[in-house]
């Protein structure tokens, strides 16, 4: 009888050590670092992002959050500055101890904070494009959201090939680290496909008249203006520039192209016209004008925060980026059943079709970019509406 | 010892400082902090060199994060793409951005303040620009990782050892430099350069030889942030951070060390612990810097020695100057080399022949000729404009004369400049007195014998013993000295806290130290009261004695007549007469222009 | 390339201005301040302000700019020069001005946004009129009425001369009963509104950036100390110098090394003729 009520006893006692820790461990929040440039250059783009993600948060938390347990979301402001960038990532490491970790969005900063973060084992959304960010071997728990570089380059380039057929390329980049790395991939694929540029250049983004080097593409014979920027400052004054000389050829490029500053940056707002940018399927409107189920649903989520009830003026594929960094988090968490790293790593691995706003996910054990080359899209610029954008003209 | 006597003892607080910064890894917390302390150490190798450049010589170099970026860059180049041993690595980045260094000083040493800082900018934003534009080379705008060190350096724990490592060499390399004789030139050179010129000090070569030092430190600081960090990009390197390393120092207060540590530490550490200062940074060093140009330039470094004093109170008595004119003339008879007998007292004096001075079209010296003899007093008077003072600059170097010679044994001094007229022998004092205000009466007379001190810039970071003994030497001629001269009870006292009587003698004391054969006294009577002139004359009387010849620029003719040997008057640049002080006293010519009736 | 040279002498012209200012406050002051490229780029972000983004018309933006110079060119003083020029530490006015250049950088990078903005048409005018473009005669206009302006002032007003006496010998000046203080503080005010003229003038060529500051301090340094310290047409000259100079070379060379170009230049004069083109040799800031 002894035994029994022992047995009973211990049995209880368990249990209830068992229910006392699940119930602490419900109580601890799950922390998520977040890197992001709020102010400095690409500020735009965080910021947007921001939103994003705020919403994401702000959802699940309101639904009991994830495995019971809420989100509690670190910002860091790094301001684009990589020695902030690695400090902050050591300290949401070390110091806040989070156990995720989104960002950062430049690609100086990310290029010296990923290695940190993978040194300290913490799962990593990525969502700055530079290829180099990405590596199963090296960076095991950094699962990119973003596309790649590649991707937008690519897509971009068969566009200039294939559907409009010109042959003589100006590549234009700026002198930050995304421009030398883009400038670099763009010009190795149009020389893989055959095709030499008849003029490229890397300009310092805050230059502010571009004629120059618009007259020397010209003089070399260019038929088409491929950015690789994402300073909208600086393509702003592009379009200015070719719209100012009157040489009418068309310009493809980065997404930011497409972005709303670019629109106030004009000097008249028929040279965002023949202007064409990689863009997504999940940012298109369809030939009825009405957007994928999943991106319309967010879009009514987020008009009353982003554009006050009015119009969205921010490229809207960065807010959907943004909350679906949260989201790709929550499916992580609720696959692998904790927040254990390395039961995370294999979550995130065995994921296959994951949908979410901004893209449907793939990884796989060898496999760190998570979004798909069916997504890609090319947008004409001057059809902005609300963040997204038709089809460019095929 | 009592407790508070304890707590005075600076080497117990730099006991304590030395046990904390050991002991870091296991107090700090987390990696995050062991990181912080990493950056901060590494950031202190760059300023303790800098500060070296800024707060002890004085000169605004604003551009110092091209040299971290270029020993960064070539860090990570040799060591990462060329696989380089790191060690050696390091070590050549260091000696690379030495090179640089002086490359820039070179051309931007000479020129004015305002031109200096502007040139540092300006090569900053070059070295940005070539590192952009090199992209084979150091990856341009994408940049390049920052190799590790091996074992046992390669963790953060490790790192963290290897950087204290380095910054407390480089720590102890600068201290040496700063408180011997080296730094007293340098800070001579900040805070009065005609003294500097006056004691032997070559400034451009003594400027550049720091400029490089602190290149060579920032070039290792370079690499050890490369490695921290484990990526460069372009964008780390930028116009803000050469202002922090620039704020840390003049805040940390100039002339000194630990106030700039303590800078580099607080200011490094404040933006990261309270996270909305972090957007304000920049802001936040300029208004922190003008904030301390306003109200406290001399910064933190000043007010610790400010409190440091404030807990050892000296009584600070009044007293009179007393010279005692036997201990000086023996002072300086131990001190100075004794000449050959072969040597005639013809050619052991200075000949001034035929001199002549134009300033536009004003002749302010017009073919005056006067011989100095070793041991005599040679008055120099005449009434204002008369050109006595020209005629001492012409003779110290600080003017060129345009006709005429001046020779000492054979040498034609008007080809020597003024360190090298010192070197020659001549000393002199000025007419408002030029001090050191920042070090004490002691420190001002041993700058004098600059020229002495055979210690070489490496000799004496490196804290060789020679340096030592030499300092000794030195330290006890200058005591000697100011008994001599009367100030020993004031030996401790820094020198801006003097009396204009004190100031004047302690002026003399210094151009005594150089051990010269002769030495210009520019009106030293001025603003002294009648017992002080008394004294003066002491004092003049005692190195006569010890056979330096003495030229006595006045205005005090009573005290002139009383106390030389001979004299010359001057007027409107020319010579009217020269003899015994009864001859000119009574020559109708002085009297008629300058003396009276 | 007739676009390329008009560029870079749009551009000189710029840096030229703000080597006028650096002349007018050198001569009461003795100051060379690290904020007078600061003042034009308040003259570009304001006038961008006011006209774009609070609606109101080009003439009051221009005042609105212009007062804005002055009254940080008045700030300047007060807080920078002021104080510090009463003791004797020669190089307290670099810190103190050095430290008022940051904070206003930093304070409106952190208003107006880190990107360079656009700055307003103030006359109508079709954008493809290229070389003449308002975006470059007016930098290039103002420039020179400001120069011709300053001479003007300096011979035939009573505060003119007011000036030149100071800056020939400011303890004289005192000794004659001339408040110096009072001419300093306007010297600055003036200053401060030229500049700001000047950066409005040239703001459809620069835009509205924060970070201008900066450039235009060393690169009016650097027009001033080519042209010579201390003279208006050396200051015209050196301006138009570096501005085709660093046009030209970034056309033939690419912009790569622009700022090492002008660099190259400053050395080559500074060591041949150290006073600069037009300096008097008296006039060297030693």
């Amino acid at each position: 009888m002894k035994f029994c009520n022992t047995k009973l006893f211990c049995r209880l006692a368990a249990a209830s050590a068992f229910a006392l820790a699940t119930a602490t461990a419900a109580a601890q929040p799950i922390k998520i670092g977040w890197l992001s440039s709020l102010t400095g250059p690409l500020s735009s783009a965080a910021i947007a992002e921001n939103e994003g993600v705020k919403i994401a948060v702000d959802e699940i938390n309101a639904s009991g959050g994830i495995l019971g347990r809420k989100i509690e979301l670190l910002t860091r402001d790094t301001a684009g500055d990589p020695t902030k960038a690695v400090n902050f990532a050591q300290q949401l490491a070390f110091s806040d101890k989070v156990q995720f970790v989104i960002g950062p969005v430049n690609s100086g900063e990310g290029l010296a904070a990923t290695p940190v973060l993978a040194r300290a084992g913490i799962p990593n959304i990525v969502i700055g494009a530079i290829d180099e960010l990405t590596n199963y071997e090296k960076y095991p728990r950094a699962f990119r959201v973003i596309n790649t570089n590649f991707q937008w380059i690519d897509t971009a380039n068969k566009y200039v090939l294939d559907t409009l057929k010109k042959k003589k390329i100006a590549v234009i980049a700026d002198t930050s680290g995304y421009g030398t790395s883009s400038a670099k991939t763009a010009i190795e694929l149009l020389e893989k496909a055959g095709v030499k540029p008849v003029y490229s250049v890397l300009i310092d983004p805050n230059k502010t008249d571009l004629t120059d080097e618009l007259n020397k593409a010209k003089a070399a014979g260019a038929e088409v203006i491929m950015p690789w920027s994402a300073a909208t400052g600086l393509l702003g004054r592009l379009l200015n520039a070719r719209g100012d000389m009157g040489w009418n050829v068309p310009v493809v490029g980065h997404p930011a192209l497409m972005a709303a500053q670019i629109r106030k940056l004009l000097n008249k707002p028929q040279y965002w016209d023949q202007t064409y940018a990689a863009g997504y399927v999940s940012t298109t409107y369809d030939a009825n004008g009405k957007l994928p189920a999943r991106t319309q649903a967010l879009v009514d989520k987020v008009r009353p925060k982003l554009g006050g009830g009015g119009e969205i003026d921010v490229l809207f594929w960065w807010v959907a980026m943004g909350y679906d960094t949260v989201k790709v988090i929550e499916h992580a968490i609720k696959k692998a059943g904790s927040t254990d790293p390395a039961k995370i790593q294999k979550a995130l691995e065995d994921t296959q079709g994951l949908e979410g706003v901004y893209a449907t996910y793939t990884w796989g054990p060898k496999i760190r970019n998570g979004f798909p080359d069916s997504n890609m899209a090319m947008n004409a610029a001057n059809t902005f509406k609300d963040g997204s954008f038709n089809r460019a003209p095929q | 010892m009592t407790n508070t006597s304890l707590l005075k003892s600076r080497s117990v607080w730099l006991l304590i400082g030395a046990i904390l910064t050991v002991t870091l890894p296991l107090w700090a917390g987390d990696q995050y902090r062991l990181h912080l302390a990493a950056l901060i150490a590494v950031y202190w190798v760059l300023i303790a060199g800098l500060n070296l450049v800024v707060g002890y010589t004085g000169m605004l170099s604003i551009g110092h994060v091209g040299l971290l970026s270029i020993g960064a860059y070539a860090f990570s180049i040799l060591a990462g793409k060329l696989g380089m041993d790191p060690y050696a690595a390091m070590v050549i980045a260091g000696l690379i951005c030495g090179l640089c260094g002086l490359a820039l000083g070179l051309p931007s040493l000479r020129l004015p303040g305002f031109y200096f800082a502007m040139a540092t900018i300006a090569f900053s934003m070059i070295v940005n620009e070539i590192i952009l534009a090199q992209v084979d080379l150091t990856g341009g705008g994408i940049g390049l990782p920052g190799p590790m060190f091996p074992v046992p350096f390669e963790s953060p724990t490790g790192f963290y050892y290897l950087a204290v490592i380095v910054a407390a060499v480089v720590t102890y390399l600068t201290w040496n430099i700063a408180r011997r004789m080296w730094g007293r030139g340098l800070i001579a050179i900040r805070d009065n350069p005609v003294t500097a010129q006056a004691v032997g000090v070559p400034m451009f070569q003594a400027k550049l030889i720091v400029f490089v030092f602190s290149g060579i430190t920032a070039g290792v600081a370079g690499a050890l942030f490369a490695s921290l960090q484990t990526y460069i990009t372009p964008d780390t390197f930028v116009f803000e951070l050469s202002m922090f390393f620039f704020v840390c120092i003049i805040i940390g207060g100039r002339g000194s060390i630990i106030g700039p540590f303590i800078g580099t530490v607080v200011l490094t550490w404040l933006p990261e612990s309270v996270a909305s200062l972090a957007k304000l940074g920049n802001f936040f060093y300029g208004l922190l810097l003008l904030i301390v140009v306003l109200a406290v330039p001399e910064g933190i470094g000043r007010m610790i020695k400010m409190i440091y004093e404030r807990f050892r109170p000296r009584k600070v008595e009044s007293f009179a100057i007393r010279p005692d004119r036997s201990k000086l003339k023996d002072a300086l008879t131990q001190f100075r080399p004794s000449h050959s007998s072969a040597e005639t007292e013809q050619s052991r004096s200075l000949h001034a022949a035929s001199v002549s001075k134009s300033f536009g079209g004003i002749k302010a010296v017009d073919d005056v000729s006067l011989v100095l003899k070793p041991g005599q007093v040679h008055g120099l008077i005449g009434p204002n404009g008369s050109g006595k003072t020209t005629m001492l600059n012409l003779l110290s170097g600080y003017y060129q004369a345009d006709a005429g010679s001046i020779n000492l044994q054979g040498q034609d001094l008007l080809a020597q400049t003024v360190q090298e007229r010192a070197k020659t022998g001549i000393a002199r004092t000025f007419q408002k007195p030029r001090l050191l205000p920042d070090l004490t009466v002691l420190e001002n007379v041993m700058v004098g014998s600059w020229l002495h001190a055979k210690s070489g810039f490496v000799t004496t970071a490196l804290g060789m013993p020679s340096v030592a003994v030499e300092e000794k030497a030195f330290r006890e001629q200058a005591i000697e000295l100011l008994k001599g001269v009367g100030l020993e009870a004031v030996m401790h006292r820094r020198a801006n806290l003097l009396d204009h009587a004190q100031q004047r003698f302690l002026e003399i004391a210094r151009g005594l130290a150089l051990r010269p054969r002769f030495i210009l006294l520019d009106e030293p009577a001025g603003g002294l009261t009648a017992v002080e002139i008394e004294n003066l004359g002491e004092v003049i009387r005692g190195i006569s004695d010890a056979g330096i010849g003495v030229l006595l620029v006045e205005h005090h003719t009573d005290f002139v007549f009383r106390v030389c040997d001979y004299v010359t008057a001057l007027n409107v640049g020319r010579m009217i007469q020269s003899g015994s002080p009864e001859q000119v006293r009574h020559d109708p010519e002085v009297i008629r222009v300058y003396l009276g009736a | 390339m007739l676009t390329v040279l008009v560029t870079g002498l749009a551009t000189g012209m710029l840096y030229a201005a703000v080597a006028l200012v650096y002349n007018v406050m050198f001569s009461t002051s003795k100051v060379l301040s690290v904020t007078t490229g600061h003042i034009s780029m308040l003259g570009g972000v304001f006038g961008a302000y006011f006209i774009s983004t609070l609606g109101l018309n080009w003439v009051i933006g221009l005042v609105g700019a212009v007062l804005v110079g002055a009254a940080f060119g008045w700030l300047t003083d007060v807080l920078a020069i002021r104080r510090v020029l009463a003791r004797s530490d020669e190089h307290l006015w670099l810190l103190s001005t050095l430290a008022m250049a940051t904070m206003v950088q930093q304070a409106v990078g952190l208003w107006w946004g880190t990107e360079p903005k656009p700055f307003p048409r103030l006359i109508p005018q079709e954008f493809g009129a290229g070389i003449w473009d308002q975006k470059f005669w007016l930098p290039i206009g103002v420039a020179v009425l400001m120069a011709i302006g300053l001479d003007v002032f300096y011979r035939r007003t009573m505060y003119g001369k007011l000036f030149l006496a100071m800056s020939e010998d400011a303890f004289a000046a005192r000794a004659r009963g001339v408040s110096t203080d009072k001419i300093r503080v306007m010297s600055y005010i003036l200053s401060g509104a030229l500049g700001g003229l000047a950066g409005f003038a040239a703001g459809q060529l620069t835009f509205a950036y924060f970070a201008l500051g900066h450039i235009l301090t060393l690169n009016g340094f650097i027009a001033l100390a080519v042209g010579g310290l201390g003279s208006n047409v050396g200051a015209i000259i050196g301006g138009a110098g570096l501005g085709l100079l660093s046009a030209l070379a970034s056309y033939w060379f690419g912009g790569e090394y622009q700022q090492t170009i002008a660099v190259g230049l400053l050395m080559l004069v500074l060591l041949l003729k150290p006073e600069g083109l037009l300096g008097s040799k008296k006039v060297r800031p030693v």
